[in-house]
């Protein structure tokens, strides 16, 4: 059953091939951006990933405090470990497309890349402060409060965009969409989705054998 | 045949009706020139990037058509212009283009260092794990010798 949820899962991953090639292609050039505006369908997706990740942390690091099982404090790591991954696609693919756009890589007035900045400093600061400690419980409790702060920077993230406004990144897009941009956009949502249980799977069977292979090492 | 001919000459005729073009009129050109002139030179800027391509095209015409009547050295004003705007607007182009392939390049090698990255260590891992045990394994079969002296 788990093995046929993974292959379903990659099947439904690997549509991020024909929709990447499709967003080359099918949705009319925005005239203010031309080609650089096809970047929307990779950079926001990407983006949604590393924020809602901290979310699934911050949940299982409360379960953690509550029952005290291991389990979930792995489904802390690869969570953070998988937001950490995203989080770097947004702020590397950014900055090249702003280049060309703002003319500047970074803009340290604009709330969304700042609150952004936040968020990448969280999830790195917990793989710092997870290392803190050997002692195998203040680990845990460590990392679901870092998986929490992680949290508050991811929804701060969601939201500046829509309470501040911007400096100089667009505004929030989702209503003023053409058809044929939504269509692909939803596309690649859904793709990035199915990609990231892909990883999450994955990144999970390599925290449970590592955390094995820890434990008998020790003993 | 001249039954043909006909009915084609008429097809010809009926598509020509419907794909006549609607020029601007004058009146609305020279109207929409005033409005722009009134406005300061930021809010001009502004009105004239929110333009439609056809409304653009149909301004820039008139105003060429009007200066190179008054001065016919314009025409080379407007020609350069063209000229430049043709090689800035290929640059961009480029440069945007190429921008996007290295944006689908790293985020297709980030997501494959990662995975393989996932994949090597746990291979390596297991590996080690299936060694651990076969010395497990031979260290518990082992006969101990028992030495009298």
């Amino acid at each position: 059953m788990k093995n046929i949820a993974l292959i379903i899962n990659i099947i439904f991953a690997f549509i991020l091939i024909p929709v990447t090639i499709l967003a080359l292609v099918y949705p009319p050039v925005i005239v203010s951006q031309g080609q650089a505006h096809r970047i929307f369908y990779i950079h926001v997706p990407v983006a949604w990933v590393s924020m809602y990740s901290p979310i699934i942390a911050s949940v299982a690091g409360m379960l953690y405090f509550i029952t005290k099982k291991s389990f979930y404090d792995r489904i802390v790591v690869t969570s953070m470990k998988i937001a950490f991954i995203f989080a770097l696609g947004v702020v590397i693919t950014g900055p090249l497309w702003a280049s060309t756009e703002w003319g500047t890589f970074w803009n340290w007035k604009d709330p969304r890349l700042m609150s952004f900045f936040i968020l990448i400093l969280t999830i790195s600061s917990f793989f710092v402060v997870r290392n803190f400690t050997d002692d195998l419980q203040k680990k845990y409790m460590y990392s679901a409060i870092m998986a929490i702060l992680a949290t508050f920077a991811s929804v701060f993230t969601w939201f500046s965009i829509r309470i501040l406004t911007p400096d100089t990144h667009p505004g929030p897009v989702l209503h003023t969409m053409s058809p044929e941009i939504k269509r692909i956009f939803w596309l690649s949502v859904l793709g990035y989705h199915f990609f990231f249980l892909v990883m999450f799977y994955l990144t999970y069977q390599y925290e449970k054998i590592q955390e094995l292979y820890q434990q008998l090492r020790h003993h | 045949m001249k039954h043909l001919i006909k009915i084609f000459i008429l097809i010809h005729v009926f598509i020509a009706f419907y794909l006549h073009a609607e020029p601007i009129s004058k009146e609305i050109l020279e109207n929409k020139i005033e409005e722009l002139k009134k406005l300061d030179p930021a809010t001009r800027k502004e009105k004239i990037e929110l333009l439609d391509y056809e409304t653009s095209a149909s301004i820039l015409s008139y105003l060429r058509y009007k200066y190179i009547k008054e001065n016919p050295e314009m025409e080379i004003v407007f020609s350069m212009y063209d000229h430049i705007s043709n090689l800035n607007a290929i640059e961009l182009s480029q440069k945007r283009l190429n921008r996007l392939l290295i944006v689908i390049v790293f985020i297709l090698l980030l997501f494959s260092v990662y995975l393989t990255y996932i994949l090597i260590s746990q291979n390596k891992i297991i590996k080690e794990l299936k060694e651990f045990k076969i010395s497990n394994t031979k260290s518990s079969n082992k006969n101990f010798e028992v030495f009298k002296g």
